[in-house]
C-alpha cells in the first residue's frame, strides 16, 4: 500500500511517501516560498527520490484545516485534483491532529496552535498516545483557550512553531503547567498525516468529488447574528 | 462598526493629470507599512486601475497587475507583497475568504468594492473615493479611519 501524504495547511511544508507502513522520503520545511510555488515541486522531486510514479499510489491522505485559507485550499486542491485524475481515494486529516501527532509519545495534555492573527488561534486539545480529543479543533482567543487549559489543572505540552507568537502568555496563565515541545518536533509532517489516515477506513473514489477543506470558523456575519440571537434571547 | 460621535476626517485632492495620479500612487505607496489596508471606489473609468497599478509599481512589484475581479484576490511581490482585491462577486455573500491572514499578515492590501465586505475590513483603514470630472482630471477623496492613516493623510498631502 503506497501514500502520499500532503501537508501545506500553514507555511511550513510537508510532502511524504508512505510505503507498506514505512516512509520511503519526507520533504519537512519551513521556508519564505508560497505553496502555490512550492508544493507541486516537492511532491514531484518526493516521488521521484521514493522511485515511485504517481500511478502507483494507492491513496492520498491531506491536512484538510483548520489554517491558513489559503494554505489548506492549495493543499486540498492539489490532493483532489490528483485523487480524482489517479482515481484513488482521499482522507482527510485534522491539521492540528496531524501536528498534535509530533508529541505522541507523551501521555499527557497536547495542544497544537496555529496563529489566527489579532491574538486568536486556531487549536485543540488531544490526549496521549492515541491523540483521543478533549478539545475538539476550534478557533478561538488565546485568553478563551488559555482559560479552558486551566480549568484542567494539569500539564499541558504545546506544539508548533506559532507557539512562539504566544508562548509568553502561555507561561503568565499557566505558570509550571505550560510545557512545549523540542523545536525539531515543532513542523508538521506529512508522515504522521498518512500514519492518522491508515487507521481509519478508506473513504469510496466517488466521495473525492464532494471533499472540503475545514475551516472551523464562521464568517463574521454569522458570529454577529449568533451574538444578537443570544443577547435577545437573555432580553 | 460603531463609529459613534466621532467625526470623519476628509482630505480632498484634484488630479489634473495621469501624470499627477501616479505621482501621487508613487508616493502613497512609499509611504506603506505592512497591513496597511486601502479601500478603493469610484465608477467604472473613474481610474482605480490606473491607480492600482501605479501604487503597486510604487511598491516594486514588477508582474503586471491587472483585474483581480473573477479571482477576487491576486497577491504579488514587492517590497512588500501586495494584495489586490475586487470583491464584487461576493455581493450577498458571507463566506470568510481568510481576512484576517490577507489584513493581517505582511502585506499591503487594496480592496475595491470594499463596502460588500464592510464587517470584515479593518477597523483602521484609509479610504480613498475617485471621481471623474474631465477626461484626465480626477477629484480623489481620501477618509483616514485610524490615527496611522490620518499621520499618513497629512504626510501625502505635504
Amino acid at each position: 500500500m503506497i501514500w502520499l501524504g500532503i501537508e501545506t495547511a500553514n507555511a511550513p511544508l510537508s510532502i511524504a511517501v508512505i510505503k507498506d507502513g514505512k516512509v520511503i522520503a519526507e520533504i519537512v520545511q519551513n521556508i519564505k516560498l508560497t505553496h502555490s510555488a512550492g508544493a507541486m515541486p516537492a511532491i514531484e522531486e518526493v516521488l521521484a527520490n521514493a522511485g515511485i510514479k504517481p500511478s502507483e499510489l494507492d491513496a492520498i491522505a491531506v491536512s484538510e484545516g483548520p489554517g491558513s485559507y489559503t494554505g489548506v485550499r492549495i493543499g486540498v486542491t492539489l490532493a483532489k485534483t490528483l485523487a480524482w485524475t489517479l482515481k484513488k481515494p482521499l482522507v482527510g486529516i485534522s491539521s492540528l491532529k496531524s501536528l498534535a501527532a509530533n508529541a505522541a509519545l507523551y501521555d499527557g495534555l497536547i495542544c497544537p496552535i496555529f496563529d489566527a492573527r489579532r491574538g486568536n488561534v486556531y487549536t485543540a486539545v488531544y490526549k496521549g498516545c492515541e491523540l483521543e480529543t478533549i478539545i475538539e479543533d476550534y478557533h478561538d482567543h488565546i485568553d478563551g483557550l488559555l482559560e479552558r487549559l486551566q480549568a484542567f489543572e494539569a500539564p499541558v505540552l504545546f506544539v508548533g512553531v506559532d507557539v512562539d507568537v504566544f508562548w509568553h502568555k502561555i507561561v503568565e496563565v499557566l505558570g509550571d503547567y505550560a510545557q512545549r515541545t523540542p523545536f525539531s518536533n515543532d513542523l508538521p509532517r506529512a508522515s504522521e498525516t498518512v500514519r492518522l489516515a491508515t487507521k481509519l477506513e478508506l473513504p469510496s473514489v466517488d466521495a473525492v468529488h464532494h471533499f472540503v477543506p475545514q475551516y472551523k470558523r464562521i464568517a463574521e456575519a454569522e458570529a454577529n447574528w449568533l451574538k444578537e440571537q443570544k443577547e435577545k434571547a437573555h432580553e | 462598526m460603531e463609529l459613534g460621535e466621532e467625526k470623519e476626517m476628509m482630505y480632498e485632492k484634484i488630479m489634473n493629470s495621469l501624470d499627477d495620479t501616479e505621482n501621487f500612487a508613487l508616493k502613497l505607496a512609499s509611504l506603506l507599512e505592512a497591513q496597511d489596508t486601502i479601500t478603493l471606489e469610484g465608477d467604472l473609468g473613474a481610474g482605480k486601475t490606473t491607480f492600482t497599478k501605479a501604487l503597486a509599481k510604487g511598491l516594486g512589484v514588477t508582474r503586471t497587475v491587472n483585474s483581480p475581479t473573477f479571482t477576487i484576490v491576486k497577491q504579488y511581490e514587492g517590497r512588500l507583497p501586495f494584495n489586490h482585491l475586487d470583491v464584487y462577486r461576493l455581493a450577498e455573500s458571507d463566506e470568510d475568504l481568510g481576512w484576517d491572514e490577507l489584513f493581517y499578515g505582511d502585506a499591503v492590501s487594496v480592496i475595491e468594492w470594499a463596502h460588500l465586505i464592510e464587517q470584515d475590513l479593518p477597523q483602521e483603514r484609509l479610504g480613498i473615493e475617485i471621481y471623474r470630472i474631465g477626461e484626465n482630471q480626477r477629484r480623489f477623496v481620501l477618509t483616514p479611519l485610524g490615527k496611522r492613516y490620518e499621520a499618513l493623510c497629512e504626510e501625502l498631502m505635504k
